[in-house]
């Protein structure tokens, strides 16, 4: 059998136009969500040595835990990628040992 | 119909290929439009630069405060509106999720990628579970994918162990993207047949997922 293609990728053609499913946003529900989302983020752009504070309530107390949301520099996030993947240890494990250290040395 | 391009990495495509989608609706007759919410705005200037004769795809910048309420104004407007995502962690990117029919994330074959990509799937979990309905579809995009290459392949099997989907048209790397845009021109209007032939194909399986929808 010939290896030469005949072409069937050029007969592509947009698919026709169909009705589409219409549904308007809640925006006050989306607001809402977005609210309880990020209630426990930290506002401002924190490098990782300067959120000990959240952190240290999810350490703490064994059985509680409390979630943030941490926007970290592009740089010193592929870095901290880079060290987690060499260690083998997860970004949450590596970032609470880090601040562990720091705080109970 | 609100479709949200959108990823925690910049650099992946998120542009190029709203804009492409865009024009793909466009020519097929859709009124559509383009809600920039990415901070370099360019689908603003790539709108802009569209010759008058082709199929009008507007853009409008919006800004995160009123992003929730503009986004329910334009669909009202208009049969399609894609959200341009901007690479963040903030709450423009949550909104920019729970206000989506459907979330579509390009993706490159690196582990930059896929590690940006944990922290996007954990959003994307959490928005999941505020969401009452509990659904917000969401597919990946391989965007300058080479299937040849075996981390590429790796990378792909990767991919297929999260619980979002991977569509099946992919995206090489191609000069026609980039050229293409700076004429204010999707690549289905472009030419480079392959570009063209590949962009329809992602197109078509795009489309016939969100009539199921």
């Amino acid at each position: 059998m010939s290896d030469k293609k005949l072409g069937l990728k050029d007969t592509l053609r947009l698919a026709p136009k169909i009705a589409l499913p219409k549904k308007e946003p809640n925006v006050e529900a989306t607001d809402r969500m977005v609210q309880k989302l990020h209630a426990e983020e930290v506002v401002e752009p924190v490098v990782v040595a300067q959120v000990v504070q959240p952190i240290i309530e999810e350490v703490q107390p064994i059985n509680e835990s409390r979630r943030i949301t941490l926007d970290v520099p592009l740089d010193l996030y592929k870095q901290m990628k880079r060290r987690v993947f060499d260690d083998g240890v997860t970004l949450k494990k590596y970032i609470l040992e880090l601040v562990n250290q720091d705080l109970n040395p | 119909m609100i479709i949200s391009v959108t990823s925690l990495k910049g650099g992946v495509g998120k542009s190029t290929i709203t804009q492409n989608l865009a024009v793909c609706f466009a020519q097929s007759g859709y009124k559509v439009c383009i809600a920039d919410a990415d901070t370099n705005q360019s689908a603003l200037r790539w709108s802009s630069l569209r010759d008058a004769d082709l199929p009008p795809v507007p853009a409008f910048g919006t800004p995160e405060k009123t992003l929730s309420s503009n986004i329910k104004q334009l669909n009202s407007d208009y049969e399609i509106v894609l959200i341009d995502g901007t690479p963040s962690l903030d709450r423009v990117t949550s909104r920019i999720i729970l206000l989506a029919d459907i979330v579509l994330v390009p993706i490159l074959p690196s582990g930059l990628d896929i590690w940006a990509t944990e922290q996007f799937l954990e959003r994307l979990a959490d928005a999941r579970a505020q969401k009452e309905s509990g659904e917000i579809p969401a597919y990946f995009i391989l965007n300058q994918f080479q299937s040849n290459f075996n981390l590429n392949k790796e990378f792909k099997e990767v991919l297929n162990e999260t619980d979002i989907p991977v569509l099946e048209s992919m995206l090489r790397p191609r000069v026609a993207y980039r050229e293409a845009v700076i004429k204010g021109l999707g690549v289905y209007e472009f030419k480079d047949e392959k570009a063209k032939s590949e962009f329809i194909e992602l197109y078509n399986e795009i489309l016939g997922i969100i009539t199921k929808a």
